[in-house]
């Protein structure tokens, strides 16, 4: 399984530094502000999007369950980068490097699990957004690789690791309706909602 | 570094705040009277600001700023940009809205009044049925 891994690692790694113009792209989709910055914007939009109160309201429910699954993301990484260390591959394989050169953990990638678990989330209630952002997340996935900074089994537990936070929050939000609705009439209320 | 990250945050979600209100009609929130306006408010925030994210790593080659600091400079941007939004667009819209009355409730009501106007309407309507 590792070899599998470091060997198409090897093969996306190795179509890094022949193409200037691809290089450069890469390595701006793969910085860890860009692509989570963009979906948060996507996240702001949305929030005030719609073509009736009820359309709005149920986008305002999904930027509420992306929100809380980033945050999850989040955590659920940093606790398995405590049990879990997993050095980069450009450590291990003669990698080609066009990126800093980060220090925690490679495993699973942080960057991949915030990005699929926003975009999941937005899925789950608004396909087109949903699609349009998932496809950001796998063109970001696939940079992480291409500048050398994870092996293809850190993005693909992150996008995994992501998506089921983001199933997970969705249920839960849905089945807490009943109070999430009394949150909203306060936001309502308050002319935020 | 983080005060560029709170900057670039900040600018892009004014940008992003103002063409999505704008394109559903929240004249309230809106600091302009036409779509076109905002979409090129927009490009001229929001798109430089993202083009800097994406050159990031070339103008700082081995800056992170740390998790927690980025979610805190993050959440202060977007609460910043909404509030300069919500104050700038009463001030700007004041006189043009203030015979509207508040019809709706929630974010609906921006369409017709500033968030300020539709703040009074509630303090008043609280006030009344005391």
């Amino acid at each position: 399984m590792i070899t599998i891994d470091e060997n198409i690692f090897l093969w996306i790694n190795g179509l890094a530094g022949n193409i200037a113009a691809i290089d450069w792209f890469f390595k701006g989709i793969a910085n860890d502000y860009l692509i989570i910055v963009g979906s948060c914007m996507v996240l702001l939009a949305l929030w005030v999007w719609g073509i009736d109160a009820d359309q709005r309201d149920k986008n305002q429910k999904a930027v509420i369950c992306a929100s809380i699954s980033l945050g999850l993301a989040q955590g659920f990484v940093s606790t398995l980068n405590a049990f879990c260390f997993r050095p980069r591959p450009f450590t291990e394989l003669p990698a080609n490097l066009l990126f800093y050169q980060p220090t925690d953990s490679s495993f699973p990638s942080n960057s991949v699990a915030v990005i699929f678990a926003i975009a999941f989330a937005i899925f789950l209630a608004n396909r087109k957004v949903g699609g349009f952002l998932l496809l950001f997340a796998c063109l970001h996935a696939f940079s992480r690789v291409y500048v050398g900074v994870h092996y293809p089994f850190d993005v693909l537990a992150g996008a995994a690791g992501g998506m089921l936070i983001a199933y997970i929050v969705t249920w839960v939000i849905k089945a807490l309706e009943k109070w999430v609705n009394i949150i909203m009439g306060i936001a309502r209320k308050l002319y935020i909602a | 570094m983080a005060f560029e990250y709170f900057y670039l945050v900040f600018v892009a979600a004014i940008g992003v705040i103002q063409a999505a209100v704008t394109y559903n009609g929240f004249k309230g929130i809106s600091f302009f009277s036409y779509r076109v306006s905002a979409y090129i408010f927009m490009l001229v925030t929001t798109g430089p600001a993202m083009a800097s994210f994406f050159t990031w790593n070339e103008r700082n080659a081995t800056g992170v700023i740390e998790g927690g600091e980025q979610f805190f400079f993050f959440m202060l941007a977007i609460v910043a940009a909404i509030g300069f939004a919500l104050v700038l667009s009463s001030l700007l819209k004041h006189w043009s809205l203030r015979k509207n009355d508040v019809r709706h409730d929630g974010f609906e009501a921006l369409k017709e009044v500033t968030f300020f106007q539709a703040i009074r309407y509630r303090f008043n309507t609280i006030m009344r049925q005391r």
